[in-house]
């Protein structure tokens, strides 16, 4: 990946993007553009999701059964591909959601020490 | 859902997949141009981001589909690079490999293709498994598989219902006569001969019953091979009268290309069914017969041992003791080679287990030795699976490599060995390596590679995978586990190898004892012929005389003959007649149980030119003619079996076959010669004078002073000269007879000790690898040893000591495996028991000779270890 263009922009954990589209469908199905767009939108633009990405993502995820996938119109009145959580999906969030924050607080505790 | 499945659906779902997912990024795109249009963004820039985008489509395509793809693929052809890559850099370990398994491999597929074509695939004729062979069965004699009376064959055939078709045949020749004449060899076949094979002529008609009628033409059915030749493949051949130098012949048909059922006839014509095969005389036509549909071999069995029965009781003169066998066809063409052909199998086997075990060891010290990369890589997150499945991996490059090798190998081999023409392997032209073998050769070298390269996993059990890095060069001798390992892989080499060591000693001590029997005569310097006179030509008893008379004085005359003998039938060579003999004054035994012997007919010089010994009595004179006393000679089994004691000269006797009502009276002894073999005792013989018998066959012996071969072509040019169209059947020397008569242990021998020879050599190199390794791992040790004061003795004891372990306990195992498995060596055997005390010490001590040498060298490293070296490494 290129050097980012934004200073404002970080790069992606390895593994929070799957936890980022999860959390984002949970909210509602979306397109891909849609949660690439939402995701952008929610952290201000610091975290930019590439369709590099994002799709073969959103094919794991789907490989793995946690997200299912279906053609509907767009309020545009487009056909665009809906992904939404299954079950074991939403589980999953929840399962990353704690993992990410032990995550964080094991290297917040490393980078500022108490 | 198990990911599995969705992976299953998408595999079978591609298409959709890609039009899914088409449509996805290009609605990504649009909707991110209009966004861009929508910020102000310029409109060449945003169909400029539009364009990035679209480029980048195919990378994201490429990715998603990855996802869905098998994750083994990519990592195997990465885990095949990797192995590449890990045997170029290791090119000793990776030839060693290589060269081991092509052997194994290339000897093992070699082998299957014979026993494939030999006795897997079935015989090439329509419902091939309902064809069967008929045999008549001697009871009081056990003489099985003898040929078949005409007569008996026809009430057979009048009686039994188990067939669709029951068929006799017999030899025959012709002389083609004209401007190119030729002798050409065919059969004489009964009309239902075709049936039998189901067979249909490519041109013309088969035989009818008109063919043989008194008085019909004679009739000729072509090989495909004869017409092409002979006749240019003209399709207006039939109908056509040919010139026989026999009378004239008209050709009915052509049979198709291919079909030579015994392998050497260019024609067939029909049987004749002459008054004086009408006689019950003698067996002398072989049967084979097609089944019903549904009736099984043992059911026509049952019906015809009935028939035979009742035939005994109907001609008990001539069918007393006889019975009749039906075997299965694809049985009999394979009966006597099966055997030799399973018990090569097993020696091939086992030399293939031997390659593998040593590969296996190989590759166990490879990885012991990289135990520390390995251990690097496991603590880098490479999963143990991945760790193992790279192995398997290395392995399957390996044998791969090895056995593509060994299926070219193979297939050289192969195409030697059917050129060799060997008459002991049955089918032998339809051998090659074909799909079949390739697919088995495929099966057993992906086998291979996946034992052996699994195999040393087993030494990285759990918790040895980290290990290694915890300790500097790990612990004296590697892992326990590994060393025992290793230690029991060389044991069952040693003790394959004993096993084939003493199949392959029994069987060259077996030859050597047969080729130290005396046959009777001395085969060296004798160069013999033979000829048959056409009855058609010499039809008269003077005109063979004449012949005769004239083919000796010649010969005689030529430089570089010593003696020139005549006989009908030679030693060796082919099945002499057996009949049945009565001497004159004794009780007549009972029906079924006469004694049975050879005749021949021989002349004044037969057995000196033989070198025959005339023990009592006297040879044939000259004074032996036409009109003089019937007079024969007799062997000295036949004056042990048949005169119980009483003085043979003077005796008078009566023969079966050529003069049942004469008594002829014995004028001479003559040693034993083997005639069906040299393992085969001398039966009784009774020898006629030539010029009172005169056989149409003729055999010359002819002793020479130089080398018999160099006298062939004078000996030809003076048949030519006699009879310009009198084929010479065969020109070959006596010793020659006596080789081919051994052929059928000679090679099974030859093959059993190559393939011991391999054995052993693996072995040893194995036992060396593993020797040499554990000194390598114990250099410290030894060093430590040195430094403290141990003797060099001591030292070499050390490593000596460890080899001999392992081959001591390979011997002992080796040693009741053999016990066990040289029964199977069966009839290759003579003259020795099958664990013949002599030959087994022998071979075990020769592994022994073997194993010393291997442990040698390894010894020899150990003694240069030097302490001080070792102490500064410490």
């Amino acid at each position: 990946m290129a050097v980012p263009r934004d200073p404002l922009r970080v790069e992606l954990l390895p593994g929070t993007l799957d936890l980022l589209i999860l959390k984002t469908l949970s909210v509602q199905p979306m397109h891909g553009y849609g949660i690439a767009g939402h995701i952008g939108r929610l952290s201000a633009a610091a975290l930019r999701v590439e369709e590099g990405s994002l799709y073969p993502a959103l094919q794991r995820l789907k490989l793995k059964g946690w997200v299912k996938a279906e053609w509907k119109m767009s309020p545009t009145n487009r056909r665009a591909r809906y992904y939404a959580l299954t079950p074991a999906g939403r589980r999953q969030l929840a399962h990353e959601v704690s993992a990410f924050d032990q995550l964080v607080a094991a290297v917040r505790r490393v980078v500022r020490p108490a | 859902m198990s990911p599995f499945l969705r992976r299953l659906g998408y595999f079978f779902g591609r298409r959709r997949f890609e039009a899914d997912l088409e449509e996805e990024l290009r609605f990504h795109a649009l909707l991110a141009a209009e966004e861009a249009r929508h910020r102000g963004a310029e409109a060449e820039e945003a169909e400029f981001e539009a364009l990035r985008r679209l480029g980048n489509r195919a990378q994201v395509g490429e990715a998603s589909r990855d996802v869905w793809r098998p994750p083994a693929l990519g990592d195997v052809l990465q885990d095949i690079r990797y192995a590449l890559r890990g045997l170029r850099r290791r090119p000793g370990y990776a030839a060693a490999a290589i060269i081991t398994l092509m052997l194994g491999i290339g000897a093992a597929t070699a082998l299957l293709s014979v026993l494939d074509a030999v006795l897997l695939r079935p015989l090439p004729y329509p419902d091939s498994e309902r064809l069967v062979q008929v045999w008549e069965h001697h009871i009081p004699r056990d003489r099985r598989e003898n040929v078949v009376a005409p007569l008996n064959f026809l009430n057979w055939h009048d009686r039994a219902r188990s067939f669709e078709a029951l068929a006799i045949y017999g030899p025959a020749s012709v002389s083609l006569a004209g401007d190119l004449p030729e002798r050409l060899t065919g059969r004489a076949v009964s009309s239902s001969f075709f049936a039998v094979l189901r067979a249909q002529p490519a041109l013309g008609r088969l035989f009818t019953p008109e063919d043989t009628v008194e008085g019909a033409p004679r009739a000729l059915l072509l090989s495909h091979a004869l017409w092409m030749r002979r006749f240019g493949g003209d399709p207006g051949i039939v109908g056509t009268s040919l010139s026989l130098r026999e009378g004239g012949a008209i050709i009915i048909g052509v049979m198709p290309d291919g079909f030579r059922p015994l392998a050497d006839e260019s024609y067939w014509e029909p049987w004749p069914m002459t008054t004086e095969l009408r006689t019950r005389r003698g067996r002398g036509a072989p049967v084979v017969g097609r089944l019903k549909s549904g009736v099984s071999a043992e059911a026509a069995d049952r019906e015809l041992k009935a028939i035979a029965s009742v035939l005994e009781k109907e001609y008990p003169d001539f069918n007393a003791g006889w019975t009749v066998d039906v075997v299965p066809l694809q049985q009999q063409v394979t009966a006597r080679a099966k055997p030799v052909l399973l018990l090569l199998a097993g020696a091939i086997g086992c030399v293939l287990l031997i390659a593998c075990a040593n590969v296996a060891n190989l590759k166990l010290g490879q990885v012991l030795a990289r135990r520390a990369e390995i251990a690097v890589r496991a603590a880098l997150g490479a999963t143990r699976g991945r760790i193992l499945r790279q192995m398997a991996v290395e392995g399957l490059v390996l044998s791969f490599v090895g056995g593509t090798l060994g299926v070219l190998a193979a297939t050289v081999g192969v195409a030697a060995l059917v050129r060799t023409q060997l008459r002991q392997i049955p089918r032998l032209t339809e051998v090659g390596v074909d799909l079949r073998v390739l697919g088995f050769a495929l099966l057993i070298t992906g086998a291979v590679g996946v034992v052996f390269g699994l195999a040393p996993a087993l030494a990285l059990r759990e918790g040895g995978l980290r290990q290694p890095l915890s300790r500097r060069g790990g612990e004296p001798g590697g892992p326990p586990s590994g060393r025992r390992l290793r230690g029991a892989l060389v044991s069952f080499q040693v003790a394959l190898s004993l096993m084939l060591l003493a199949g392959a000693g029994l069987t060259i001590r077996s030859l050597g004892n047969l080729l130290s029997q005396h046959p009777g005569f001395e085969a060296s310097n004798v160069l013999t012929m033979d000829l048959r006179l056409p009855g058609e030509v010499y039809r008269e008893p003077e005109q063979r005389i004449a012949f005769y008379e004239e083919l000796v004085h010649r010969v005689a005359m030529l430089r570089g003959v010593a003696e020139v003998g005549l006989v009908n039938a030679l030693p060796l060579h082919g099945q002499p007649a057996g009949t049945k003999m009565f001497v004159v004054g004794q009780q007549p035994p009972p029906l079924g149980q006469e004694p049975v012997g050879d005749i021949s007919v021989a002349d004044t010089g037969y057995f000196r030119a033989m070198r025959t010994p005339v023990l009592q009595g006297r040879g044939f004179t000259a004074a032996d003619r036409r009109n003089a006393p019937k007079v024969v000679v007799v062997n000295a089994a036949f004056a042990r079996q048949l005169l119980n004691g009483m003085p043979p000269i003077g005796q008078r006797i009566r023969v079966n076959l050529w003069a049942p009502d004469t008594a002829v009276e014995v004028v001479g002894v003559v040693g034993d010669m083997r005639r069906a073999g040299l393992d085969a005792p001398a039966r009784p013989a009774v020898f006629y004078p030539y010029l009172q018998e005169p056989s149409s066959a003729l055999s010359l012996v002819i002793r020479t002073s130089g080398a018999p071969k160099e006298l062939a072509p004078a000996v030809r040019a003076e048949v030519v000269a006699m009879d310009r169209l009198l084929p010479v059947l065969s020109l070959e020397t006596m010793e020659s007879y006596v080789a081919v008569s051994t052929e059928d242990r000679r090679y099974p021998m030859l093959l059993l000790t190559m393939l011991a020879g391999l054995a052993v050599v693996l072995s040893a190199v194995g036992l060396y690898g593993v020797l040499a390794y554990i000194v390598g791992q114990r250099s410290r040790e030894i060093g430590l040893r040195r430094a403290l004061g141990a003797t060099s003795g001591s030292i070499a004891r050390l490593v000596v000591g460890e080899g001999f372990r392992f081959v001591a306990i390979g011997l002992v195992i080796g040693l009741g495996a053999t016990l066990l498995s040289t029964r199977f060596l069966g009839r290759l055997l003579y003259g020795l028991s099958p664990n013949d005390p002599a030959t087994l010490t022998l071979v075990g001590v020769g592994m022994m000779v073997i194993a010393g040498i291997a442990t040698l060298l390894p010894a020899r490293r150990a003694l240069r270890v030097d302490p001080v070296v070792t102490l500064r490494e410490e």
